[in-house]
C-alpha cells in the first residue's frame, strides 16, 4: 500500500466518521434542538466533502448520508439519497468549473442545497396535498430549519478544509 | 466538463441515481419498511442511535441535577456537611423515585386494563425533518410490535406505530395530519375525530373535528377514544378541550385539544400489542388505519 493511498483511505475514514457522527447528532432527541428546530447536519457536511474532495467522493458520501436520513425520515425511502447525491455532484462540479473554493461560496452552496431539499420536500409532502396554513408552516418551521442548518456550513467548511490540507500529499502542500 | 461526462465516475454516479429512483418506486409502492436497504441501514444505525440517545439522556439528567443542586446549595449553605451529603443522596433518590413512579404508573395501567398486552419501549430517535413529533422506538417485529399498534403513556394516547422493522418502529403521533382517531367527549358523549393540524402542531395541540353544531362541549372537557374501528382501545384518555369554534363550513364545531401525553418530550412509551375489541380481521397495515374508519 503506497503512502498516498494510505493517506486517502485515512482521509475518507475521517470523512465517514464525521458524516456518521453528524447523522447521530441530528437524530438524537433533544441534542441539537433549538426551539423545536433541528438542523440537517449531514447535508452541509456532504457538500463540503464534494467541494474539497471532488464530485465523485461527494456524490458517494451524499448518497450514503441520504440513505441514513431516509432510514429515519418519513419521506419516500431513496428521496434524500437521490437529492443529496445530485446536490453533492453539482456542488463538486461547480467548484471545479464555476466557483472558487472560498468559504463564502461554500456557505452559499450549502444554503442553496438545503433550501432546495426542504423546498422539494415541502412541495411534495405538503403543497401537493393543499393543507391549510402552509405559509405559516413554511415561515415558522421550514425557514428556521434552513437558516439553522446553513449556520453549520461554516464549521463544516473549516473542518473539511483542514482535513483536506492535512491529508494532502506532502509534495503538493504550499 | 466533457471529461467528467466521459469518465467512469459519471457512470457510477448515474447508476446510483437510477438505483435511488428504483428504491423510491419500490418504497412508494410497498412502504419504506419493506425496502431491504431501509431495514439494513436502520439495523446498522440503530445501536448507535440508542447509545447516543442514552448518553444524551444521561447528560441532560446530569445537567438538570446540577441546576437543582445549585439551587439547593443556596438554600442549604448554612447547614452542616452531613446534611449536604444527605441532599446529594436525595437527588439520586428523587431520580430513582421518578423512575419507580413511572413503572408504577405502567403497572397500574396494566392492572386497570388487564386485556392490554404491552411492550415498553424507549424513544431512540426523532426525525429532524418531521414537524409532528414522530419518533423511532427500540422495539420492532421481533418484540411482537406490528404496524398500527397504538402507542401510549400512562398519561394518554401518543400515536400509532406506522412502520415496523425487526428491532425498531416508526411512530406517528396524534399531532400528525395523517393520523385520525375516533373520540368522544366524556361530558356530553358527543363524538368526533381528532387529527393533527399544521398550525396547531407546533404548539403541541391537535384538532377535534365533526362535533355536532348543537354540542354542549366546553373547555376543560376530557376527550377519550371511542374504540370504533378497533384500532385504538376504548375509553383511553386523549386530551382536554382548550378552545371551541365553529367550522368554516358552519355545519359543525371544531375544538383545539391539548394532548394528555407530553408528545414532544416523551422518552418512554408503551406499545399496546393487543387489547379487547381490537379489530379481528385487521390486517395491521397503516393503510387499514386510514381506510378502516377508525374515526367514523
Amino acid at each position: 500500500m503506497t503512502k498516498l493511498f494510505r493517506r486517502k483511505v485515512m482521509k475518507f475514514i475521517a470523512c465517514f466518521l464525521i458524516v456518521f457522527a453528524s447523522y447521530i447528532i441530528q437524530t438524537t432527541p433533544g441534542l441539537f434542538d433549538a426551539f423545536g428546530v433541528v438542523p440537517i447536519l449531514v447535508l452541509p457536511a456532504c457538500i463540503c466533502i464534494a467541494v474539497f474532495e471532488g464530485e465523485f467522493a461527494g456524490g458517494l458520501f451524499g448518497f450514503f448520508a441520504g440513505l441514513l436520513c431516509d432510514s429515519t425520515s418519513e419521506t419516500v425511502f431513496g428521496f434524500n439519497a437521490l437529492i443529496f447525491l445530485l446536490f453533492c455532484v453539482l456542488a463538486g462540479l461547480s467548484t471545479i468549473y464555476i466557483f472558487r473554493r472560498s468559504t463564502m461560496n461554500i456557505m452559499l452552496l450549502c444554503l442553496v442545497a438545503i433550501f432546495l431539499r426542504s423546498g422539494l420536500e415541502f412541495f411534495f409532502a405538503f403543497v401537493l396535498y393543499q393543507y391549510e396554513n402552509l405559509d405559516v408552516f413554511f415561515y415558522t418551521i421550514i425557514a428556521p430549519q434552513i437558516v439553522f442548518t446553513s449556520l453549520f456550513s461554516l464549521p463544516y467548511c473549516v473542518i473539511f478544509r483542514r482535513l483536506h490540507k492535512k491529508f494532502e500529499p506532502e509534495e503538493t502542500r504550499e | 466538463m466533457q471529461k467528467f461526462f466521459k469518465s467512469w465516475y459519471f457512470k457510477v454516479l448515474c447508476a446510483l441515481a437510477v438505483f435511488s429512483v428504483a428504491i423510491m418506486i419500490r418504497a412508494a409502492s410497498s412502504g419504506n419498511a419493506d425496502v431491504f436497504l431501509s431495514q439494513t441501514v436502520s439495523v446498522i444505525s440503530q445501536p448507535f442511535l440508542k447509545f447516543s440517545s442514552t448518553v444524551t439522556g444521561s447528560v441532560n439528567d446530569f445537567l438538570d441535577r446540577f441546576v437543582h443542586s445549585e439551587e439547593n446549595y443556596l438554600k442549604i449553605q448554612e447547614l452542616e456537611e452531613k446534611l449536604r451529603e444527605a441532599n446529594e443522596k436525595l437527588i439520586d433518590y428523587e431520580r430513582i423515585k421518578r423512575e419507580n413512579e413511572q413503572f408504577r404508573e405502567f403497572l397500574q395501567l396494566k392492572e386497570t386494563n388487564p386485556d392490554y398486552d404491552f411492550a415498553t419501549a424507549t424513544v431512540i430517535g426523532r426525525d429532524s425533518t418531521n414537524r409532528f413529533g414522530s419518533f423511532t422506538i427500540d422495539k420492532g417485529s421481533l418484540d411482537g410490535v406490528q404496524a398500527a399498534d397504538p402507542v401510549i403513556t400512562a398519561d394518554g394516547l401518543v400515536g400509532i406505530v406506522w412502520e415496523v422493522g425487526l428491532t425498531y418502529a416508526h411512530v406517528r403521533t396524534i399531532l400528525d395530519i395523517s393520523v385520525e382517531v375516533g373520540v368522544y367527549d366524556t361530558a356530553t358523549r358527543d363524538s368526533g375525530i381528532i387529527s393533527g393540524d399544521i398550525s396547531l402542531s407546533s404548539l403541541g395541540f391537535c384538532k377535534l373535528k365533526y362535533l355536532p353544531k348543537d354540542s354542549g362541549i366546553s373547555n376543560g372537557n376530557l376527550i377519550v377514544t371511542s374504540g370504533i374501528g378497533g384500532v385504538f382501545p376504548k375509553d383511553y384518555p386523549v386530551g382536554t378541550v382548550k378552545s371551541i369554534s365553529v367550522d368554516p363550513s358552519g355545519l359543525s364545531l371544531i375544538a383545539e385539544i391539548e394532548p394528555a401525553a407530553d408528545i414532544f418530550n416523551v422518552t418512554e412509551v408503551l406499545v399496546i400489542k393487543s387489547f379487547n375489541g381490537q379489530s379481528e380481521g385487521f390486517s395491521g397495515s397503516k393503510e387499514a388505519v386510514l381506510e378502516g374508519g377508525e374515526g367514523e
